[in-house]
Order: structure tokens, then sequence, then C-alpha cells
């Protein structure tokens, strides 16, 4: 089952074209990696699935994306998106607040009460993103003062904590040592059996590594789209083929 | 190269004494107030009222100590609620909109509005038209108009300070804006809001021109009503020295008003240097 489907998509950022006339779709329990030359429109492509691309002045999208059949830019209620499609962004935003508020930053807004309810969903959700075990005798502690990786998982669990069923990520690891990154690797493939994760990467070694699926983007126009290993060994595309190899970056 | 470098030397050494000069000045302004003021500092003069012939060349300030800080006190009652939404609207909500860019435009006019012109607007308005007469109520919301702006300028740049990360983690994951407002964005402000009240707080409590011809009497009790004039530190000081009353009174007046400024100030860089420490980090 496709998780989300992309149609005929453009967006412009004022006048500037930034994706072409995207046909694209996800899986659902899997991960896909957007590889592709930096200004190619990969985060903007992530922003347009859980809309948040349109917080910039001058956004104009055509076309329509599904996720789970439900056309996204057809929905009066942007909030019910953005909640159904969570985004991890590269530096990790800790909020100024204790690690469980964290958590429960989300929780909290929609309408979740109750001390043991609210303990149960920051156990769940730290455990999940394999924080638990580091953090669970500071949960009141600022969250400010987690290494790296640390916050960076903490973000995801702030994301996570809302039940998205779709998981953007736009390169979280680049700002992360290998161990941290080995970890959250480790933790997307664990999730992946739970939702859909649509990952952006600058590491083409990280996409081989953890995504089914790898889709290859080159001046806002889809160039590609396959089984990672295919995408890595045999690209239909000589463009692919020049990225994937290094020719250009 | 040489060259250079020895205009390097003599361009550095001419900022040094720039700065070393305007802090020579102040320090100098303070030691002479302390010097001539310091003497007639005593319980007395304090805790008392002004007494003797003219009145004032004895006795003690009290009255005009509580005015003072019943004026500033309305003066924020009025101003600051005002100035904070219309800072978290220019800071939020406007951006560049029209309307935010006017707004703006229109605080940075107000900021150099004279404070005697403003003084003669609620007297016009508030002491004749609405026959308040000269009042303590007049007298604080001319100065609430003089620091709204002062008000505004420092929530709005304190509210902006803080990260945009926080703004976009909340509405990536579908919240409210105020939701964020409330529980993150406002709480991180705080320190630099309060330091920009406090600010505003000592501006007013040491003008002049807006309560000379609003709120200020040469002596009143300390009764606080609204509708009747008070005394103030300022006006009181402006009175003993412009009539020769009591020289060593009045630079004891100025001593005390000096030191409440002096540590209203204090207090607010440090107040801004925390909310600088909290949002660098």
């Amino acid at each position: 089952m496709n998780a989300v489907e992309i149609k005929e998509f453009s967006t412009w950022y004022g006048k500037g074209e930034i994706l072409h006339n995207i046909d694209l779709s996800f899986r659902n329990n899997s991960i896909t990696a957007v590889i592709g030359p930096s200004g190619c429109g990969k985060t903007t492509l992530l922003r347009s699935i859980n809309r948040t691309a349109e917080l910039e002045s001058g956004f104009k999208s055509q076309g329509d994306i599904q996720v789970f059949d439900n056309s996204i830019y057809q929905v009066k209620d942007v909030s019910a998106v953005r909640r159904q499609v969570g985004m991890v962004y590269q530096t990790p935003a800790v909020l100024p607040l204790s690690i469980r508020e964290n958590v429960l930053f989300g929780p909290r807004y929609y309408g979740e009460k109750g001390r043991s309810r609210l303990d149960s969903i920051v156990e769940k959700q730290l455990t999940r993103v394999a924080l638990w075990e580091e953090v669970k005798d500071r949960l009141n502690r600022p969250a400010d003062k987690l290494s790296g990786g640390q916050k960076q998982r903490l973000a995801m669990a702030r994301v996570l904590a809302i039940e998205p069923q779709v998981l953007l990520l736009d390169e979280p690891c680049s700002s992360l040592d290998p161990a941290s990154t080995g970890l959250i690797e480790e933790l997307l493939q664990k999730l992946a059996a739970e939702l859909s994760i649509i990952i952006v990467t600058h590491n083409l070694y990280q996409a081989r590594r953890i995504a089914g699926e790898t889709v290859f983007l080159l001046d806002g126009s889809l160039v590609e789209k396959g089984l990672t290993s295919e995408i890595f060994s045999s690209p239909a595309d000589e463009r692919t083929r020049g990225f994937v190899s290094g020719l250009y970056g | 190269m040489k060259k250079r470098i020895v205009s390097d030397y003599i361009l550095t050494g001419f900022f040094w004494a720039s700065g070393l000069f305007v802090l020579l000045v102040l320090a100098a302004i303070l030691m002479y107030i302390i010097w001539r003021g310091g003497p007639s500092i005593s319980m007395e003069f304090i805790f008392g009222s002004p007494a003797g012939y003219p009145l004032g060349s004895e006795g003690g300030i009290w009255p005009a100590i509580i005015g003072t800080l019943r004026l500033v006190l309305l003066a924020l009652i009025f101003a600051a609620i005002p100035g904070l939404i219309t800072a978290i609207y220019l800071s939020e909500y406007g951006g560049y909109s029209s309307l935010a860019r006017s707004i703006n435009l229109l605080i940075q006019s107000m900021m150099g509005l004279p404070s005697i012109v403003i003084g003669l607007f609620v007297y016009a308005l508030c002491v004749v038209e609405l026959r308040w007469g000269i009042s303590l109520l007049a007298g604080g919301v001319a100065l609430s108009i003089m620091i709204f702006p002062v008000i505004v300028i420092f929530s709005r740049d304190a509210l902006r300070a803080v990260s945009n990360e926080y703004r976009l983690a909340g509405r990536s994951m579908g919240v409210a804006d105020t939701y964020t407002l409330r529980r993150l964005i406002l709480p991180r402000a705080a320190p630099g809001i309060l330091a920009g009240i406090l600010l505003a707080l000592g501006y007013a409590a040491g003008a002049t021109a807006p309560i000379m011809v609003t709120a200020a009497a040469i002596i009143a009790g300390s009764s606080g009503v609204l509708l009747e004039p008070v005394m103030a530190l300022p006006y009181h000081l402006y009175i003993l020295f412009n009539e020769h009353m009591s020289l060593d009174n009045a630079y004891g007046t100025a001593l005390v008003l000096v030191a409440m400024l002096v540590f209203v100030n204090a207090l607010a860089l440090w107040l801004q240097h925390i909310q600088e420490r909290t949002n660098t980090r």
C-alpha cells in the first residue's frame, strides 16, 4: 500500500519553479531515501508532504498529494495534515522545556491528560527512540543539556508522540557523529515496521544502508525511482549513474 | 604595512579614549551628586515631609518618593499590557503586512515625541477637557504615553530574539501559534520583556516635563487619591533648585532619585543578560 501519492505536483517560490511535475509514490512500512545535489528541491518536496513548505512567503503549488488516499491540499484543517505527517529537521530542535515536557508538547496540546496516561506516553515514546534508559532518571531536567545525538532522538520522540503515520526526516544525521548516526539508522529501520519513513539525505551510504527504495531528484524534476540496490548498482538513467558514482554532487 | 599597523594602534587608542571619556563624565556626575547630596541623606530626610520656610528648605522628601512610585506604577498599569500585546502582534502575527509596518513607524515616531508635548496634550485632554484637574491619574496617563513605545520596542525585540526553531517545531506538529507562544516563546522572552519594562519604569521615574503640567504639586500629602495632585522626586528637585530653596536638599533629592534609577537599570541589565544567555544557548 502507498502511504504518500504525489501526482503532477509542481511548486514555486515567487517566480522560481522549485519542483517540476513530480509523480511519485512512497510505500507504507518502508524507508524511502530522497537523494540529489543541493538545491534540487529535496527539502521542498519533503515540506510539501506535511504542508510546511507554504510557511515560506511566495509559495505556490499545483497538482495533488495524497496521504493515505486523502488529498492534503484540499484539506481545510492544515493542522490535521501536519499531525498525520511528522517532520524531523536537520538541526535537532529541542524545546526549552524539560525532557518530559518535550515529549508531551504535542500530546498535551491534543488533549492528553492524567498523570499516569502522560507518564506512559513519555516512557513509550522515549523507548521507541531508544532514549528511555539514558534519561529515565532525569526526565525533569532541561532538554538542552543532552548531547547532539540524544537531542535528535528526543526531537523524534516529540514528533512520534502525536502518532503520525508518515515520518519525514530532513538530513537528520548531518550534524551528528557516526555512533549517533548508526543509532538513529537502527531506530528508523525498527520504526519502518509501524509507519512510512521518507528521509532526505546527502549521505549516499546512508541511503544504501537503510532505504528500501531511493528517489533521485535533479533540478526539481524526478529522474529516477527504484529499489535502492538497483539505483546504486544499475541505474536506468545516465544522470543517476553520474550522481551515485560521485561524478557530481 | 607598518603605517597601517600604526594607524590601527592610533584608532584603537582613540576608541578606548572615547569610551573612557564617557565613563569619566558619568563617574564625575555620580561622584559630584554623592559628594553634594550625601550629607543631606538621613532617616529624617527620606522618611520625613517637607518643612521650613520656604517649604522644602527643611524636612524630608517621603511624599515625593511615594508620589513618584505611584505615578510610575500607574503608568505601568496603563502601558505594560497594551505595549506587550502590540509587541506580540508585531513580532508574531504582523509580519511584513502594511498594518504592522505602519504600527512600527508610529511607535518609532512616538519614541521621538518630546515629553513636554505629551504633557501638554494630556493637560488639554484630561486635566482641562475631562476635568480631572492636576492629578495623579493625569500624570499616570502622560507617563504611560511616554513609556508605551519603549515597552513595545523592547518586548518586540525580546520576542524576535527567540529562535524561530520553536515556532517551526510547533507549526510542523500542527500546534496552534498561540499555544507555542504561551508555552515556548513568551517564557523565553520574559527576561527581555521584564528588562524593557524596568527600563521604561526608570525612564518614567526620572521624567519631569510630562508631570509638570499634569500631576505635580509643590506640596501634597501622600494620600494616593487618583484625582488629587502628587509630589514627585524630579519635580521636587526642579522646584528646590529653581526657587533656590535649598541646594543641599536638592542634591539630596537628586541622590535618592539617581540611586533608585541606578538600581532599576542594573536590574534591567541583569535580566537582559539572562535573556541573551538563554537565547544563544
